[in-house]
């Protein structure tokens, strides 16, 4: 019996939730659809080369039910960004009271997707609706089945947001739920915007996040796109995020994982029309027994003249295990495509464990495309040198691992931002 | 336009493409107990032979074929396969190079592989293979005086049992997978190599390999040990006339080093590729391995592949002895609709152990060219290092290259670097030669041979000129 | 032994936008003769040689081409190469696992072939090339190293005047080969192209400073800008640019 099968019963029965949801008629068919879908093709397993070294099959063993709406009233982080645009959900549902967006550029629409389906349900539906080829992570179905919420992002051509938009998912004081947020992000031509989305955690255990994230880049628009996964240690977080690149659009993508027990980042990006350029960067800091991260990310490039680069580092300490797997796909006729891939993994402990795997598939001879991989651990030469030069060994041993993410870091191109995931690295990994 | 030029470098045929007129003691087409139990018997076998051929064989009916490798064919009717062949033989076989029928002499001949003990590979012993049988091994007095065995598998089973029951599938057990597997049932001869211990071996080894038979699968099983302190050099060529069915090839070969020995692996394949709309051509089906069982051993594969219509193979090393070392050396080239899937795995288990991987892979025409490699570091295996390097060259855009390297890392000591990268042939490059009076065709196989460089640098002499030459005539009418 | 007649010539950019590079030029260098081809970056002095080496990324829109009358307009470039252009290279591009002699071995016999002479022996070759490394100032180890792989800038220049004095040319294009160089190499590179002035034999520098011009003493001087020739003159015109810089000549242009 799959997983799916064995979980069905639970699922049925939060799926009866969602269908009472008041929402257009077309909605509903569509999460139906979906959620057959999923009960179709079950949860992921390991049988599947996409997840040939992620087992998620301890999902199943969690009777997991919808989050009871929270109580808080204070954002319970030491900070937030101050000068974003903030919108905060509780256990995936808006709050209104903790958000605030008058810095918001009135010609956009920033709204909470459960009204945003209500208020702007023709320019929704055909995101939603749109025909899309089977998805490689059978979670996204679900999400699409269980999404109640989330945000709603529209930016209207010509548009630039000024300030970052500081998304705060926050899971708090239960246990045992699934959160299922999407968020949909449209940027049209020319505009620009960014994007923090925060995924963070108080006084929560064993929950499920199972969300995602579209983002739609029109001609000529730059969209910045930061996720921070800060979830409790003993939560699952599970993301799909999706981007669809019209041409000469610039996408820049920063990946900052610390929480979770397992965490697993599905990253497409699409790039159907020419000169689109696409840079994706990522972080991961490993600390405790068992963690793992897994970042997948499948670069299809279809058109001429595109360009994309991937640089992810990870930290791993103790019996972590970080898998990264990046692809890039480019067809016959995506000419002059230029593609860079790099992975570099830092071992502190002899339990830690990486796996990774930077694939190029390529059908364009007019292609320069390059990847590389390292593992290894701090450069012991370096650390003596620190060591002769009277610097304790634990000190030179944050100062060589912070030299290590410097790299990565310094893609970080807005400076709040920068100063905002700086400071949870530092609380992470003790950098 | 330079695509244009390249497209009018005319196509030379595959050389090797005849057949030879020979009368042969060929099985029915078909795969049973029965057949095993004829094969073994045929052999005269010692019962341990198939007892482990049968074992095989069971396992074998409960495998289905692999389908993860980015190659593409129809399902292949092991049925309609012909798994026994050999030439007829008046007596009990040739008992000297004299008593050899001298149409097969004749073949070797015309492949360029005399098997006359002087003349241009006087410095290299062969064993000749020719579909399922060795008919000839030269050399054997010479080496036998230092000691070396070097002889078919058959001759290996009937002389050397103790050795063949103690190495044979202790690297590729037949569970390995399906092709191993069928090639354990089934396998009709091979080479054998033993280099006692503390013996370099006096020559150059090496097999040449011939389908002649049609509808023939081929499948060989070689073995080569070599024991402390030895060393010894090895090259298989391979070749098959030209057929409008697909034929094939599905052969083991396990190499074992203990401590401090090395073995160093040639192969010169050039199966027939299928001709240009992809018709005929030999499936090369092939498990290669070796270990590293003895500290400070080291195994090298160096491999030119330019022929068969697919080619799915990934000679590896298992470096189990610590400081031992293993290398990959290739060159894959897919022209008109070939498909390769070749790599390797380095399994690093010993302390200090080193591996190496450069692979160069060009594509042409229809062709694709898949290098997928794995790194292994398991926890024990302190101070592990690995270097790998991947380039793929495209000539022309409706071919592919595709790189699936995995590395899984299990101990912080050990060091990993990884690099890759795909292009097309330089255009700057292209118009230097050229401006320097060079035609196009000259230009790009230049600039095709430098860019394997690195990897013909690895191939025993006799042979590296050879590989050159193979490599422009297998260029030719790719490009487009 | 060089006409050029009336060259228009353009490049899509990277945004498939048409650029004009040649707008109409207009050159005759006779047997013996040395020009020299001046102006400031981007006048297309550069595209002018490549063009004439039968560079592809170019179309050549109107204009006429002749070597030694030869037409150059249909031709490849490596008939070109054995009809007896030479082009030095500004930037020479590396080949990995390419030998240098080996290269040149190639080249060598291919233009040999054309002229219907018979291939040089190795032997033959070796001596012929190790005098002419010394007349260059190479040291012979660079000849069992790729074809310019991990050469120095003077290095691969020097690496370019052999492969000139080797091929013997009809008419050689010297494309900025005097740029990074320090005075000793020259000097050396000077003294290899004045070794191959001859009454039937032109050539073409391709430069940006008059630096070179007083070791390479051209017949004539002709200034480029913006793809046009908009001065020609004797050897002093050189050292009037010198002394005034590019400036004073776009005014110039607007005038033409």
């Amino acid at each position: 019996m799959s997983a799916a099968l064995r979980m069905s019963t639970w699922l049925e029965s939060l799926f009866t939730d969602v269908s009472a949801d008041l929402q257009p008629s077309w909605l509903q068919v569509f999460r139906a659809q979906q959620f057959e879908k999923f009960l179709h093709r079950g949860l992921p397993t390991r049988k599947e080369e996409w997840w040939k070294y992620t087992n998620v099959a301890y999902l199943e063993k969690t009777k997991f039910s919808f989050p009871v709406l929270s109580e808080i009233t204070k954002i319970p982080l030491k900070k937030t960004l101050d000068s974003a645009i903030l919108m905060v959900f509780k256990n995936g549902r808006f709050s209104q009271e903790l958000s605030r967006t008058h810095l918001l550029p009135p010609e956009v629409i920033l709204s909470p997707l459960n009204q945003a389906i209500i208020t702007h349900e023709n320019l929704i539906k055909p995101y939603l609706l749109k025909k899309q080829p089977e998805l490689r992570n059978s979670l996204a179905y679900l999400n699409s089945a269980f999404a109640r919420d989330g945000m709603f992002l529209y930016v209207p051509e010509n548009c630039i947001v000024p300030y970052p938009i500081h998304l705060l998912f926050l899971n708090t004081e239960q246990d045992d739920f699934i959160s299922c947020p999407r968020n949909i992000v449209i940027v049209k031509e020319n505009a620009q915007v960014k994007i923090m989305e925060e995924h963070a955690a108080y006084q929560a255990n064993n929950y499920f996040t199972n969300v995602m994230t579209e983002l739609y880049v029109s001609a000529y628009a730059c969209l910045d796109y930061y996720k921070l996964q800060n979830e409790s240690s003993t939560a699952t977080h599970v993301a799909d995020i999706q981007v669809q690149q019209k041409h000469d659009s610039h996408v820049n993508t920063f990946f900052a994982d610390y929480g979770s027990r397992l965490a697993r980042e599905d990253l497409t990006v699409n790039m159907h029309e020419r000169n689109a350029a696409c840079h994706m960067n990522g972080l991961y800091l490993l600390e405790q027994d068992e963690q793992q991260i897994d970042n997948h990310i499948y670069v299809d490039h279809v058109a001429t003249n595109c360009n994309s680069s991937m640089l992810y580092k990870g930290i791993l300490d103790k019996k972590s295990q970080a898998v990264f797997n990046g692809k890039v796909f480019a067809h016959a006729g995506a000419k002059q495509t230029h593609a860079k891939q790099s992975n570099h993994n830092l071992l502190l402990s002899p339990m830690a464990e990486v796996n990774t795997k930077p694939e190029l598939e390529i059908y364009a001879d007019d292609v320069k495309c390059t990847h590389g991989a390292t593992v290894g651990q701090l450069d012991e030469n370096a650390l003596f040198y620190l060591r002769a030069r009277g610097i304790e060994k634990q000190e030179a041993l944050q100062i060589l691992a912070q030299a290590f993410v410097e790299e990565v870091m310094q893609k970080i191109a807005d400076p709040d931002v920068k100063k905002y995931i700086q400071q949870q690295v530092r609380q992470h990994a003790n950098l | 336009m330079t695509n244009q030029y390249l497209k009018q470098i005319v196509n030379k045929n595959y050389q090797y493409g005849f057949i030879t007129a020979i009368e042969s003691e060929t099985f029915a087409p078909g795969l049973s107990e029965e057949v095993i139990r004829q094969i073994s018997k045929l052999k005269n076998e010692p019962e341990f032979m198939l007892a482990w051929r049968l074992k095989a064989y069971q396992h074998w009916l409960t495998l289905s074929p692999p389908k993860w490798a980015h190659v593409n064919f129809p399902e292949i009717d092991y049925q309609n396969i012909i798994y026994y062949s050999a030439p007829k033989v008046k007596k009990d076989g040739p008992k000297s190079l004299e008593e050899v029928d001298p149409k097969l002499l004749e073949t070797y001949k015309k492949l360029g592989i005399p098997l006359h003990e002087q003349g241009r590979l006087a410095g290299v012993a062969v064993d000749a293979v020719f579909d399922s049988v060795s008919v000839a091994t030269t050399f054997k007095t010479k080496l036998a005086e230092a000691g070396v065995i070097f002889c078919s598998f058959s001759e290996a089973v009937q002389e050397h049992p103790e050795l063949v029951e103690k190495y044979l599938g202790s690297v590729v057990p037949y569970r390995d997978n399906f092709f191993a597997a069928l090639n354990s049932a089934v396998f009709s001869d091979g080479s054998f190599v033993y280099i006692p211990a503390g013996v370099r071996c006096p020559m150059e080894l090496s097999t040449y390999f011939r389908i002649n038979a049609a509808n023939t699968g081929q499948f060989e099983r070689t073995l080569i040990i070599a024991d402390r302190d030895s060393h010894v050099s090895y090259l298989e060529g391979c070749t098959a006339p030209m057929r409008d069915e697909n034929q094939l090839h599905a052969a083991v070969v396990e190499l074992v080093a203990l401590d401090n020995a090395e073995i160093k692996y040639s192969t010169v394949q050039n199966w027939y590729p299928g001709d240009e709309e992809g018709r005929g051509g030999i499936y090369n089906f092939v498990t290669k391995r070796g270990a590293c069982r003895g500290k400070h051993s080291k195994i090298s594969w160096t491999q030119i592949e330019t022929g068969s219509a697919i080619t799915w193979k990934y000679p590896s090393v298992i470096l189990q002895g610590d400081h031992s070392v293993g290398e990959f050396y290739s060159v894959a080239l897919t022209n008109h609709r070939q498909q390769a899937d070749t790599g390797t795995k380095m399994i690093h288990m010993g302390k200090n152990t080193r591996s190496t991987i450069i692979s160069k892979g060009i594509s042409a025409g229809f062709g694709q060219n898949t290098y997928r490699g794995l790194v292994r570091v398991l926890p024990q295996a302190q101070g592990a290092r690995n270097f790998t390097q991947c380039e793929s060259l495209l000539l022309g855009d409706t071919c592919g290259a595709h790189t699936f390297p995995y590395i899984e890392v299990k101990n912080p000591t050990a060091k990993i670097e990884h690099e890759a990268y795909t292009s097309k042939i330089g255009v700057d490059q292209l118009f230097y030669c050229r401006q320097r009076g060079l035609s196009m065709e000259d230009a790009v196989c230049m600039i095709v041979n430098g860019f394997c460089k690195r990897v013909f640098n690895e191939l025993p002499m006799e042979f590296a000129v050879e590989a050159q030459k193979l490599l422009e005539v297998s260029l030719e009418g790719s490009v487009g | 032994m060089l006409k050029i007649k009336n060259l228009h010539a353009s490049i899509q950019d990277e945004k498939q936008k048409t650029k004009s590079i040649l707008r109409g030029i207009d050159l005759h260098v006779k047997p013996g003769e040395v020009h020299a081809i001046m102006g400031p970056n981007g006048s297309g002095k550069s595209t002018l040689a490549n063009i004439l080496a039968g560079r592809e990324e170019y179309q050549i829109t109107q204009g006429e081409m002749w070597l030694d009358g030869q037409n150059l307009m249909d031709l490849p470039p490596e008939a070109r190469a054995t009809a007896g252009l030479f082009l030095a290279f500004q930037y020479p591009v590396e080949i990995p696992g390419v030998n240098n002699m080996y290269f040149l071995k190639a080249a060598v016999n291919s233009v040999r072939k054309q002229r219907q002479l018979p291939p040089l022996d190795a032997m033959d070759f070796l001596t012929l090339i190790k005098s002419k490394m010394k007349e260059v100032g190479m040291d012979e180890k660079f000849l069992n190293r790729a074809v310019n792989e991990g050469f120095s800038g003077g290095e691969k220049k020097r690496n370019e005047i052999l492969q000139m004095l080797m091929l013997e040319p009809k008419l050689a294009i010297l494309d900025e080969t005097d740029s990074g160089l320090d005075i000793d190499a020259l000097q050396s590179v000077a003294k290899g192209v004045n070794s191959l002035r001859d009454p039937n034999r032109s050539i073409v520098v391709v430069t940006h400073y008059q630096r070179l011009l007083s070791y390479i003493v051209p017949d004539v001087v002709h200034v480029m800008v913006k793809g046009q020739i908009i001065k020609s003159g004797g050897k002093e015109l050189a050292l009037e640019l010198e002394e005034k810089g590019y400036g004073w000549l776009n005014e110039n242009v607007e005038q033409v």
